[in-house]
């Protein structure tokens, strides 16, 4: 497994109930969780926000996340919270299930093996926070980021 | 040819440990039916002892899944062995329909198809496995469970329970469905494969928030709850 240092210190920070430190940049994150994909070595992350995001500042954060993490060339999730303090995965357990929907700004999801999918970004909450009543699905290639 | 059945022999002799490496999905029929059913409902199954697990097949035939496990009573064994065929022929001769329903959540059929054959499929309802090493301990206290018999005990309507990690963990009762419950809940075994697919953060409330966005007929607070989701793979993919 291929771990970045942030991922390590989140980890670590993790274990020992710490907070999860921003990373700063263009749009300040928090990675909540970075996940190793069956099977075929794929990437998930978790990432909460501060402030609601609008589709161009999704697209930008997206690509801040991959140039940090470097995820490989296979499969790829990001889902993108707002105010989300911690990530307890849900596993069909309703409490924790409802608590990361209502939370859930946006999500993300490539595939190497689906190069046509064109709606691959969805966007779940409008500029004030509000949760949208019909996702809204953008195109979006991370590879592409920075070209 | 039924293969190896357990590296715990000593407990398999004793008609207490029925795990199973699978070969071609037809074989292990040859088990010996269980004399004391409360027995092999409450010991742990044989890869917790055995870390590696039951010990390999010694069939060398049929494209065995490497490491793939059924562990349970002899029934379950059977009906999941069964399921597995089944959904593996489906997914063989997926349709435009079906591969779209696994694309729409981002993933390839034939990589569901491989996933699946890889996975371990044990008995949740007996299981002592601890869902604080399989998950982590704030899962386990959020839950109020310690093992993942203890869940399936306090949430009678799961079916089953599968984190990521290669073991999906099934309520044997809920592996038949359809008229007098003689049809065979392959799309269950299928559903529980996404799972181990998809990140921890994708559970049934996005996959059916994210069809039903994309066009499906789910709603996410039907009283069928995530079944919505195995019943619309054997719709697709049937």
């Amino acid at each position: 497994m291929q771990l970045t240092i942030v991922t390590i210190i989140v980890a670590i920070a993790s274990q020992s109930g710490l907070k999860v430190p921003t990373i700063s940049g263009p749009i300040p994150y928090r990675l909540l969780s970075s996940q190793v994909l069956r099977p075929d070595q794929g990437r998930s992350y978790v990432v909460s926000v501060e402030k609601p995001l609008d589709p161009p500042a999704i697209k930008t954060l997206l690509c801040q996340i991959v140039a940090a993490e470097k995820p490989p060339n296979t499969r790829l999730e990001i889902g993108v919270y707002l105010g989300l303090d911690e990530f307890i995965p849900p596993l069909g357990f309703k409490p924790l299930s409802d608590k990361l929907a209502a939370h859930r700004m946006a999500s993300y999801q490539w595939n190497t093996k689906l190069p046509n999918d064109r709606r691959r970004l969805s966007v779940a909450k409008d500029t004030d926070g509000k949760p949208l009543a019909k996702w809204e699905y953008h195109e979006f290639d991370h590879t592409k980021c920075g070209s | 040819m039924v293969s190896e059945l357990c590296a715990r022999e000593d407990l398999f002799k004793s008609g207490r440990c029925y795990g199973v490496l699978t070969g071609s999905h037809d074989e292990c029929l040859e088990m010996p039916e269980p004399t004391d059913p409360v027995r092999v409902s409450t010991d742990p199954a044989c890869w917790e002892f055995a870390p590696g697990g039951c010990g390999g097949g010694e069939d060398g035939g049929g494209g065995a899944p490497q490491g793939q496990q059924i562990i349970g009573s002899p029934g379950f064994v059977g009906k999941v062995t069964k399921g597995l065929g089944i959904a593996n022929r489906k997914l063989a001769n997926a349709d435009a329909d079906c591969r779209q329903l696994f694309a729409d959540i981002g993933l390839a059929v034939e990589d569901v198809a491989a996933t699946m054959n890889a996975t371990s499929f044990v008995d949740g309802t007996t299981s002592q496995a601890q869902i604080g090493m399989l998950v982590n301990q704030q899962y386990a206290n959020a839950v109020g469970a310690a093992t993942v018999a203890q869940l399936f005990a306090n949430s009678p309507g799961l079916s089953g329970w599968s984190p990521p990690g290669g073991t999906a963990y099934l309520r044997p009762s809920d592996m038949s469905n359809g008229l007098f419950g003689l049809g065979t809940n392959w799309q269950l075994l299928v559903h529980e494969t996404l799972h181990q697919m998809l990140g921890f953060q994708r559970d049934d409330n996005w996959i059916m928030t994210e069809l039903q966005n994309k066009g499906y007929r789910i709603n996410p607070n039907s009283p069928r709850k995530s079944r919505q989701i195995s019943d619309v793979i054997k719709k697709k993919c049937n």
